[in-house]
């Protein structure tokens, strides 16, 4: 008997007997955690950058409230980092998930690193509220997913890389959106503000393995305690 | 026997005449059906995007959440009548004091007007805004997106009236796409 966790707006996640989660809705993109790690764009930089950037600025706040990027201080207060010569896209700023990448040698890596983080342009992850992270015994952070898009048929291994609003449900990076045939914003001037799939049309199917370590690409990730 | 002659064969006979008839109609009235078929509507959507301040965020974790959106709704496009591919959006939502004339077509095949007015019916800073091709095929464009710029003051009572507790909203947008 699968145990369902909670409803955010018509959507019930269950705990399935296997403990896996489960629960269908819609794709709104997030672009967070794109620094041009693999030579895609980073996701906010300042107006004097020159290059693409897969988010509107706003969407990472403004001086004084800087909600979606690293800052100096770690507060919404703080001034933002901005990429050296030496990262992959100097003059950008640091976008963050909630889920951090250790360095090759296996350390943590400094908040100011663009590699710390997980690359919305390339890796396929998904975003849980709290509900999902506080609601199951396994770790949620870095596991595996499998995301499906009903309507095609089209499914991807995913990471569960980011955090999202407590009240929604259904979000996924944009390598995530382009390898399940969701609209990620092709043609557009900022992919992560467009696209997507209406949060109603309950036709993404999602499937959790807390506890699990996500290997996607070959690459496993960290699974981190909340 | 030439191709013509051959019509005329046909058409002396009645019942061939009724069959020739009825094909002709067919195939004259074919464009106007695939004209139609082939234009989609529109569908206006706002978008208010947002992000939450997380509770219980460890220190050096990321504070706040991944950016997410609610949604209002636009009425849907109408056809005026004899205006071709045409197509308007009129309407208001909910959270906006403005509002939205949308028209796909009127100016120019394929362009897309976006009027949005103030309350007292003078055009918000930055409108009228003009796409041409606004969904050109070749380009890949599904839908078209305009800021919709709000003061401080008005943000605020976004947030009170339509987002919850420790959410912050970071823009409201007009989304514009075709509902094929």
């Amino acid at each position: 008997m699968s145990r369902v966790i909670g409803n955010i707006k018509g959507s019930d996640i269950a705990e399935e007997d296997d403990k896996s989660v489960t629960f269908t809705a819609g794709a709104q993109l997030d672009g967070d955690g794109a620094n041009g790690q693999f030579d895609e764009p980073p996701c906010y930089a300042p107006a004097s950058y020159n290059g693409k950037t897969l988010d509107l600025l706003a969407n990472a706040g403004r001086p004084g409230n800087w909600f979606g990027v690293v800052t100096d201080t770690g507060e919404e207060n703080g001034k933002p980092i901005v990429q050296g010569p030496n990262d992959p896209c100097p003059g950008a700023y640091v976008s963050a998930t909630s889920l951090h990448l250790p360095g090759k040698d296996g350390k943590p890596l400094p908040k100011s690193s663009p590699f710390k983080y997980v690359d919305s342009a390339t890796v396929p992850f998904v975003v849980v509220p709290p509900m999902i992270i506080n609601g199951v015994a396994g770790v949620v952070m870095g596991c595996r997913a499998v995301v499906t898009n009903t309507k095609n048929n089209k499914s991807v291994e995913a990471v569960v890389a980011d955090g999202g609003p407590s009240n929604k449900l259904g979000e996924i990076s944009l390598a995530c959106a382009k390898a399940i045939g969701v609209p990620a914003g092709e043609g557009a001037k900022h992919p992560a503000n467009s696209g997507g799939i209406d949060a109603r049309s309950h036709v993404i199917h999602y499937r959790l393995f807390p506890g699990v370590a996500a290997v996607v690409n070959g690459v496993t990730y960290p699974l981190q305690h909340s | 026997m030439s191709i013509l002659s051959l019509l005329a064969a046909l058409v002396a006979r009645p019942s061939t005449r009724a069959i020739f008839c009825l094909a002709v109609c067919g195939v004259a009235s074919l464009p106007a059906q695939a004209e139609n078929e082939m234009t989609p509507g529109l569908v206006g959507v706002i978008r208010y995007h947002f992000r939450e301040r997380l509770e219980g965020v460890k220190p050096g974790g990321k504070q706040y959440s991944a950016p997410a959106y609610e949604t209002e709704e636009l009425p849907p496009s109408i056809a005026p009548s004899n205006g071709g591919q045409v197509r308007v959006i009129k309407g208001k939502v909910a959270h906006l004091p403005y509002s939205f004339v949308i028209n796909l077509g009127g100016k120019a095949a394929g362009t897309l007007e976006v009027k949005i007015l103030t309350a007292a019916g003078k055009p918000l800073r930055g409108y009228p805004k003009t796409v041409a091709n606004a969904f050109a095929q070749a380009a890949e464009t599904t839908s078209q997106e305009f800021e919709i710029p709000v003061t401080p003051k008005f943000a605020a009572k976004i947030e009170k009236g339509l987002l919850e507790k420790n959410q912050h909203l970071t823009q409201v947008q007009l989304v514009v796409q075709t509902s094929q």
